[in-house]
């Protein structure tokens, strides 16, 4: 069995070494036939990876232990659903997860354009295929899921139980955590694939901007749906009260969403204005290869982490990878500067080109500071002195940045293009402006001391402020006109025109993420805190008291289980129940912590024993104001990137909407 | 007002504001890495900087004292445990990791005391077996097909 699966990896391979040769050279030799072979031999790619893959998972759920990664990652008593996640629980299976997104995505790519895009087909997939390649290299030679283990000449098979998936994973975000970033990894793809096609045929136009535009938005919704879910799994499984610490693999995946984020929004200034050509390109390849980049930051042990894997021999393949890669992208847009070259410059500093212009250099500076911290330690090593920043450093660089950030969510969408005067920002800005004064005002009389709290609170204000006078201004106009209620008119409205109103519902998104975040400046903690059964202890406005230690076993772990009194003010809230769990096979102890969610504030109680005092408890306690808000948020973003990728009800364009514009050719027209 | 100098100003205020602020950062967030034979070395520098230990924990040595532990810190791993130690002693408020036991690969985080003992006030911890599990007992060792 596990022989057919590596014969499945050895053939992809082969045939995916094939599709690049085939495509490139039916491009070159203009044999079409080739090139059609070619993409046939994308979907064998995907079929044999997905053989291997079938046969993993039917490894793991039958527990054949005579294999080294059933044996790490699988155990009898394991649920099924843990069995299926476990493909993805330990380094061989990931990358296997990997290849096999990369090549289900290929094989979509190359069936949708089948028809289209002769021209640029044969460097997709050759762009493609090659980076399958090197992801095959590794699953096929260097980190085979299928070793078993040997006993002097003949296969081991006295093992009869695994050690079971980490702890730590054995968790639901944690289960469709992975998947999800690795979507939005792995799809970065498409839309770079696209930009070298495009380069590679030196066509200068934004045809692989607007073909791409749906995948980028897509995999930056899986990736921004990775990165929140992964904050949930640390805030729910860690255990130390906290969702976000700037820890190497956190801002691994943090990284590639700021330059995509910027992506995002420098591309429209390539539709409309037909500028940042070049930049555009740095862009679209800087977040790949920073993809490419964060899965080898969790795989080669290069940065010390809670949760990267452990030291493994990938290391200098990925680095020649990344380096031939990069290299190749760099030399590929020098040598096409004279396509790229831009059709309008810059005017006016108030004007919607250059709060754009600004939005990419801060998320830019952002991810300098990030990517510096992160290999802070790697940089100091090799020039003799090695040393670490921590969470300070991270904080005081990109608050303020991300205030800016803030700042210009409000003011950019309605800034004119070109320049704008005074008077007009006056008229846009003063209600959101005196509203954002006001909040801040308000807190600082309540009480609220901090700066960052009070500018980001005003902010958040501001910027709800201006998208909600954007809605009500634009269905006002369409109620008057049909006479129709405003709710309709709002439908109406976004109906119109999906991209810019699904963008301010993304905004608003982003708003109560802030609004989250910030509520973190006033977190409570009381760690450590000794107390016997019937012992209780306060925090904040509440009272806990340990009532009970109940204690128990199943043939996965052991247990003890709290039974913590809540009340508030005096008042009853009812039990608490923060587990402690000890994984058999692994060998492992694990935190279940309590988490009671209220739109203001979280409680969040983790415990440990005592191994000396077996009627005593250590007990952490957290209130966390706000944290909801960062969840609620990513369901408006989701939500409003689903309106975005709705297609229009019309492509008709009047004028004011040639502004902002449904698509850039319309825009064009205008100019 | 020339166009290079009009978005040249805001453009280096903002990144100027960030150089300095990174460049400001407080010494108590910067944190050297050193092993323990390098920490004996350092001498009184050892006392002034923020450092980062790396070692392993031996076998045995973890007491608690009150809400303080004290364990003995070695640099290398295995039965052995030969090579230089250090003696720590945890002081911080976060509760140890739940990898921090015999044997397991830390880094303790603090600094040297005058005394020659070493004053963290965060340790982590991975154990031997942290992803990547340890062979199965018995003399096997593995090989890919």
């Amino acid at each position: 069995m596990e022989n057919v699966g590596a014969l499945a990896i050895l053939l992809a391979f082969c045939f995916a070494i094939y599709a690049i040769a085939a495509s490139l050279i039916g491009k070159w030799a203009k044999r079409s036939l080739l090139i059609v072979s070619a993409e046939r031999a994308v979907y064998c790619v995907w079929a044999l990876i997905t053989t291997a893959v079938g046969i993993l998972i039917y490894l793991l759920h039958t527990g054949d232990f005579r294999l080294s990664y059933v044996y790490e990652t699988s155990n009898v008593a394991m649920s099924p659903l843990y069995k299926f996640t476990a493909w993805w629980g330990g380094m061989e299976g990931s990358l296997m997860l990997w290849s096999w997104l990369l090549s289900t995505y290929a094989a979509v790519v190359v069936f949708q354009n089948r028809k289209k895009f002769r021209n640029l087909m044969p460097y997709v997939t050759g762009v493609v295929m090659t980076v399958q390649t090197f992801f095959l290299t590794l699953n096929a030679f260097v980190e085979s899921p299928f070793k078993v283990f040997w006993a002097g000449k003949g296969v081991r098979t006295d093992l009869v139980d695994g050690q079971g998936l980490n702890p730590l994973l054995q968790y639901w975000t944690m289960a469709i955590h992975p998947p999800m970033l690795y979507l939005g990894y792995v799809g970065f793809i498409v839309p770079f694939a696209f930009a070298m096609a495009s380069l590679a045929t030196k066509q200068p136009g934004e045809e692989w901007i607007n073909t791409t535009r749906r995948w980028t938005l897509v995999t930056w919704l899986f990736q921004s749906t990775g990165v929140l879910l992964g904050m949930n799994w640390a805030y729910s499984i860690l255990g130390w009260g906290g969702y976000w610490e700037w820890d190497p693999v956190e801002n691994a995946s943090l990284l590639p969403w700021i330059t995509a984020t910027a992506f995002l929004h420098s591309v429209m200034m390539q539709e409309k204005k037909g500028m940042m050509k070049v930049w555009n390109m740095v862009l679209v390849s800087t977040t790949f290869w920073l993809c490419i980049f964060g899965t080898a930051l969790t795989r080669t042990g290069i940065a010390q982490s809670v949760h990267a894997f452990g030291e493994s021999p990938l290391g200098p393949y990925f680095y020649t990878f990344l380096a031939l890669g990069i290299g190749g992208t760099a030399w590929l847009i020098l040598s096409r500067l004279d396509y790229l070259k831009s059709e309008a410059q810059l005017e006016s500093v108030l004007s919607r080109e250059s709060s754009f212009m600004f939005n990419n250099l801060v998320l830019l500076a952002a991810s300098f500071a990030i990517l510096w911290g992160t290999l802070l330690p790697v940089i100091s090593e090799a020039m003799g002195d090695k040393h670490s920043v921590d969470v300070p450093f991270f904080n005081r660089i990109n608050i303020p940045i991300a205030l800016f950030l803030l700042l210009l969510t409000g003011v950019g969408p309605l800034i004119a293009w070109r320049r704008s005067s005074f008077e007009s920002l006056k008229r846009a800005f003063m209600w959101p402006t005196i509203a954002g004064v006001a909040v801040s005002v308000g807190l600082a009389i309540a009480g609220v001391r901090q700066i960052y709290p009070l500018i980001s609170f005003m902010l958040c204000t501001f910027v709800l402020m201006t998208v909600a006078i954007e809605f009500t201004k634009g269905a006002n106009a369409i109620r008057t006109k049909s006479g129709t209620n405003m709710l309709m008119s709002m439908m109406e409205l976004t109906h119109r025109n999906t991209r810019r109103y699904g963008g301010y519902i993304v905004h608003i998104g982003i708003v109560i993420i802030f609004v989250g975040i910030t509520g973190s400046a006033f977190k409570v903690e009381q760690k450590g805190k000794e107390l016997k059964i019937g012992q209780s202890t306060q925090i904040g406005n509440y009272t806990l008291k340990v009532d009970a230690m109940g204690v128990g076993a199943n043939a996965n772990y052991r247990w003890w289980r709290l039974d913590l009194g809540v009340s508030k003010n005096g008042e009853s809230l009812g039990e608490m129940h923060p587990e402690r769990r000890f994984y058999i096979n692994k060998e492992q102890l694990d935190s279940e912590v309590a988490i009671r969610h209220r739109l203001n504030e979280d409680l969040y109680i983790n415990f440990r024993t005592d191994d000396d005092n077996p009627d005593q408890v250590i007990l952490d306690s957290y209130i966390n104001p706000l944290t909801t808000w960062v969840w609620m948020g990513y369901f408006v973003i989701l939500f409003g990137t689903i309106i975005c990728l709705t297609p229009p009800k019309t492509r008709m364009v009047w004028p004011r909407m040639e502004v902002v514009g449904i698509a850039g050719k319309h825009a064009k027209v205008e100019e | 007002m020339n166009r290079y100098l009009k978005f040249g100003i805001p453009v280096t205020a903002i990144l100027g504001t960030l150089v300095w602020l990174a460049v400001s950062t407080p010494k108590e967030s910067v944190g050297y890495f050193k092993t323990i034979p390098e920490v004996k070395q350092m001498g009184e520098q050892a006392q002034v900087k923020h450092l980062r230990v790396n070692g392993y924990v031996k076998e045995g040595s973890i007491a608690h004292e009150g809400s303080k532990t004290v364990f003995m810190l070695v640099e290398n791993p295995g039965d052995g445990n030969v090579g230089d130690n250090l003696k720590v002693v945890y002081t911080g408020d976060d509760p140890l990791p739940d990898t921090f036991k015999d044997r397991a690969q830390a880094l303790a985080d603090g600094k040297l005391g005058a005394d020659g003992v070493f004053h963290a006030t965060q340790i982590q911890a991975k154990c031997a077996s942290k992803y990547e599990a340890a062979p199965p007992p018995a003399s096997a060792s593995s090989k890919p097909i």
